[in-house]
């Protein structure tokens, strides 16, 4: 019979394995957390959930750093980029600004449009977004048109002019093909002192918006 | 719905590719995908949205793609599984496998000098006697007291081993091949419960098991067969498990520190894809003993219906089978027949000459 071995092996190949296992699992992990140490930007965020169609203030934003894998593409950075626009869709706190949460940027005029008003979404076709042309940031002229009738011949059409359009949204429940609303939903600034004589006109009038070239 | 396409589909695939091959290959390809597109930053709902926005056409060519690949690499699974057995074994060709041949080796050499228990015995009496030698020697009170503590020690070991010898004898048939084939070891436990089973029938009978065991498959009854595919095929797909989890946690490890994703889901999938393998492979240990087991039964119970086949006479004692089984491997190996056999009559069985 041979002789047994004089030294015993420290380790059997499955001792080895688990500990290789650990050494390249804790080498990958730090390597990992080392990387994103050294990737991180800085970036402008909201220090607060921010609701959607809220004009976001200076005050509303904080600085944070942040890993470059964890920023979307089109991020929104700078803060002057972000302030005075105003969201389309609720924002969690902490988290990137995209392109896509925010509305256009403003001008002065468009600031001054957005003073004192309500915003308002009216269900609207294809051809009332003038094929998907009609843009957030854009301004049209809302009409209230009432069909002519024996007793009112003559009915009295109803305008808002210089409207601004805040957000366009499609209408995802038509696509199932369950129910025959419109396709889409055009959120509108209406001043607010004509929100009244607004909704009491949209019951029996039908609406056209229209854009000036 | 999903039993009546199993067996549709079982009637064209065996049932054993499909458990051992395909269904793992579906599920390792469907969990790497998924690693890549969480690790690329898809989210469900956006993973989704893509797809139904994506025309018929081009969803069908993809559902085509994935089965094609699944197909492929469990069929490439399926080929490989002796050459995967092999590998668990321990038969290794490949850089450095000789420096962790020998450290497996030399671990399970020792190992099984733990269950060499005459050597054992002996070494303990010899060392029993060489102290009791020194304590009547000994004149110094100190040296004395400690030779002393020693001799008991070494009497109370001797006793603990007399009393295991019934578990460590069953652990040496069951893990390890006999000590006397120490230079046979494996640097795997996988295989050695395999050397050992192929060790057993030449230990007993002086049967050459890798010559004869095709031969006496042939003569073994059908049930005996069944129970032998069944307890390879468990241990092919514990083994196919391993194998997969143990890729995966290499492949998305690699993948996941290359695109640089959070350390957290690289520790998941790199010791995830580890412990899966880990547990799979001591699951193919379990499955490995019980088809070892049913390798010696089966020569045990049946290596007379081959001597039967070959139309010679069983052995009327163990020394005249041991020489007959010689004789029989002589006549594969070196195509020499012994010159005093006599064949039987196939038609009057029980009346033919006796061989040798």
């Amino acid at each position: 019979m041979a002789e047994p071995n004089a030294v015993k092996p420290p380790l059997s190949l499955g001792h080895l394995f688990i500990l290789s296992n650990l050494v390249l699992g804790i080498v990958g992990f730090g390597y990992l957390h080392w990387v994103e140490g050294q990737s991180q930007v800085r970036i402008w965020v909201p220090n607060r959930d921010l609701p959607a169609y809220a004009q976001i203030k200076l005050t509303d934003l904080t600085e944070k750093a942040v890993p470059v894998r964890n920023i979307p593409s089109e991020t929104v950075k700078e803060a002057d980029k972000i302030r005075d626009r105003y969201t389309v869709v609720a924002i969690s706190k902490d988290k990137p600004i995209t392109k896509k949460q925010l509305g256009p940027e403003l001008t002065l005029a468009q600031k001054n449009l957005l003073q004192n008003t309500v915003l308002i979404g009216i269900p609207a076709t294809s051809a009332m977004i003038l094929g998907g042309n009609l843009q957030p940031g854009d301004s049209v002229d809302i009409m209230l048109v009432q069909e002519a009738s024996e007793k009112e011949p003559n009915p009295k059409s109803i305008l808002f002019e210089n409207t601004f359009v805040v957000d366009i949204k499609s209408n995802l429940t038509n696509s199932s093909g369950i129910n025959q609303t419109p396709e889409w939903v055009v959120v509108l600034a209406i001043p607010a002192n004509r929100q009244e004589e607004f909704s009491r006109s949209i019951s029996n009038r039908k609406v056209i918006l229209s854009h000036k070239l | 719905m999903f039993d009546e396409v199993l067996k549709e589909v079982t009637g064209i695939v065996s049932s054993r590719f499909l458990l051992n091959a395909f269904f793992p290959c579906l599920f390792f390809w469907g969990l790497l995908g998924t690693v890549v597109a969480v690790s690329s930053g898809w989210e469900t709902t956006q993973l989704i949205l893509v797809w139904n926005q994506q025309d018929t056409t081009l969803k069908a060519v993809q559902i085509i793609g994935f089965i094609t690949l699944v197909t492929f690499s469990a069929s490439v699974l399926a080929s490989q599984a002796f050459a995967i057995l092999r590998f668990y074994e321990g038969y290794w060709n490949f850089p450095f496998s000789r420096v962790l041949r020998q450290v497996g080796e030399g671990w399970h050499q020792t190992k099984l000098d733990e269950l060499d228990i005459p050597n054992r015995l002996d070494r303990l009496n010899q060392q029993i006697q060489d102290q009791q030698q020194k304590l009547s020697n000994s004149q110094k009170r100190g040296l004395k007291q400690w030779l002393k503590w020693r001799l008991v020690g070494l009497e109370n070991e001797l006793e603990r081993v007399e009393n295991s010898q019934n578990r460590l004898q069953q652990r040496n048939y069951a893990a390890y091949p006999q000590p006397r084939h120490r230079q046979e070891i494996m640097p795997t436990r996988l295989g050695n419960i395999l050397k050992s089973a192929e060790l057993y029938p030449y230990d007993r009978y002086e049967i050459d098991a890798v010559l004869v065991w095709s031969r006496l498959y042939h003569v073994l009854p059908e049930r005996c067969i069944q129970i032998i595919t069944e307890a390879r095929s468990n241990l092919d797909f514990a083994l196919a498990i391993a194998t997969l989890s143990w890729i995966f946690s290499l492949m998305s490890g690699i993948w996941l520190l290359s695109v640089q994703a959070p350390g957290w889901l690289f520790l998941l999938c790199f010791w995830g894809g580890s412990v899966m393998g880990w547990l799979a492979y001591q699951s193919a240990v379990g499955n490995a003993a019980a088809y070892a087991e049913q390798v010696r039964v089966s020569f045990d119970l049946y290596r007379y219906e081959l001597v039967k086949q070959l139309r010679l006479k069983p052995a009327q004692t163990p020394a005249e089978e041991v020489e007959q089984w010689r004789e029989i491997r002589q006549l594969f190996y070196g195509g020499q027949t012994p010159s005093t056999w006599r064949y039987l009559d196939p038609e009057v069985k029980k009346e033919g000459s006796q061989n040798g």
